[in-house]
């Protein structure tokens, strides 16, 4: 080891020469590329830290989907017959022309059968029994769209017993009436079907209808035979009996 | 440093004043303008390494460059607090040389000498450019081992523990290559004019 080895002023010569070599740097587009690479790397890391592309893109979305539900909102509240026209439309449209359809058919099979609640089909004669079925058939038919099970439907395509067909169809007619036409009443074509009527009536307790479908009953038929259930009402009732 | 005005100045306060460990453990946790900071720092220093171990010329040098920091700023998630930040940067930067020089099968062998026209010069100024090329000239004339040593301290400014750490070997071979180099540099400032 020579003397130079430990020598403090050839080493801060030394130190002197380099430093004054210090001075290169890094260009700044350089520096620019490391920094926003530093910078993205952190935003990709991070999917809760949006971006200010990410944010609007977000906000705009946000404000779309605002806009459409309000206009949707307004819109329908401008229009309240969207909604409230269409139950009226589907009668007009669908049951209606059922109701029409079948009336005729249940008209005609319930003529030749004696009145009374739930008759067993068994007890029917064959040819009432063909015409209960063909009126089974031709309700199907024309109510296709009524049900999604049609062959189940409860309503008067199935005619399981006068007392279920008649009140349904009435119903229907109640529906085309509220639609602006006068209530056609079918069960007054026949005194049989129109005192069936009166027993539904009466079974359901509905004292005002049936008071005024008797009073009719009794100037159209004064000598027709009443059942003795409507007899027993209208002597415990004020309305004057002209059939005892 | 020249480069805060790349930096927003609401951020260079305070961020200024703190430690290169607690800027890299801000930047792990996503503060980005931590890293604006440390990369201020830090970015001459290693810029001037690379050229005195590698003596590449601009466009590979920046390559080179960018490709270190990159490795820093993918592995941001490994850097431990317990370590210290240059210690970190250095290694990962050894690390890459090597890689580097294996995969284009280089032997970094002393660098060529630089030529420069100092024909327009003063004489004053002219002698100290001279000496500063001369300088230049030994340090990439030293073996590799010794210049890598040198420019640790020299340029990162570490310690001969960091320096074992970061080359693999231990302390008092580090301390054995910067003696051999600071002689050898010494031999030449001697007889120089």
């Amino acid at each position: 080891m020579t003397e130079h080895d430990t020598d403090p002023s050839v080493e801060q010569k030394i130190d002197q020469l380099y430093r004054s070599l210090s001075t290169e740097q890094p260009p700044a587009s350089l520096d620019r590329q490391i920094m926003a690479a530093a910078h993205r790397a952190v935003d990709e890391a991070e999917p809760g830290k949006a971006s200010v592309r990410n944010i609007w893109l977000h906000s705009l979305a946000y404000a779309a989907v605002l806009v459409l539900a309000v206009s949707v909102i307004i819109e329908v509240s401008l229009q309240p017959e969207l909604i409230q026209t269409e139950p009226s439309r589907l009668i007009e449209e669908r049951v209606a022309p059922a109701a029409k359809a079948i009336v005729p058919e249940v008209e005609s099979t319930v003529s030749g059968i004696s009145p009374g609640r739930n008759v067993d089909r068994e007890n029917l004669s064959r040819q009432q029994m063909k015409r209960v079925n063909k009126v089974e058939t031709r309700a199907r038919q024309a109510l296709p769209a009524m049900s999604p099970e049609p062959a189940q439907a409860p309503l008067a395509t199935e005619v399981q017993g006068y007392d279920m067909a008649v009140p349904n169809t009435e119903l229907m007619m109640q529906e085309e009436g509220r639609m602006g036409a006068e209530p056609a009443k079918p069960w007054r074509s026949d005194p049989e079907l129109w005192l069936l009527h009166c027993q539904q009536l009466l079974m359901e307790n509905r004292f005002d209808a049936l008071t005024t479908e008797l009073a009719a009953f009794q100037r159209q038929h004064e000598q027709y035979p009443m059942p003795q259930n409507l007899s027993d009402w209208l002597q415990s009732s004020s309305l004057p009996q002209v059939n005892p | 440093m020249k480069l805060l005005h790349l930096m927003p100045a609401r951020k260079a306060g305070p961020l200024q004043s703190w430690s290169d460990e607690a800027l890299m453990q801000a930047y792990q946790k996503g503060q980005a303008e931590a890293f604006d900071v440390l990369y201020s720092r830090h970015r001459a220093r290693l810029y001037r390494y690379l050229i005195r171990l590698t003596g590449h010329q601009e466009e590979s040098l920046n390559e080179l460059f960018q490709d270190i920091w990159l490795k820093l700023i993918n592995a941001r998630d490994r850097y431990q607090p317990s370590a210290k930040f240059t210690t970190y940067l250095y290694r990962i930067t050894y690390n890459h040389l090597i890689d580097y020089w294996r995969s284009r099968k280089i032997v970094n062998e002393p660098l060529a000498d630089e030529v420069s026209d100092t024909s327009e010069l003063p004489e004053q100024h002219l002698q100290q450019q001279q000496q500063q090329l001369q300088l230049k000239q030994l340090i990439t004339a030293l073996p590799e081992q010794q210049r890598t040593a040198f420019l640790l301290q020299q340029e990162a400014a570490l310690s001969l523990e960091q320096i074992a750490e970061i080359t693999g070997v231990n302390r008092e071979t580090v301390k054995s290559r910067l003696r051999y180099a600071m002689k050898r540099l010494r031999e030449a400032v001697l007889e120089s004019p």
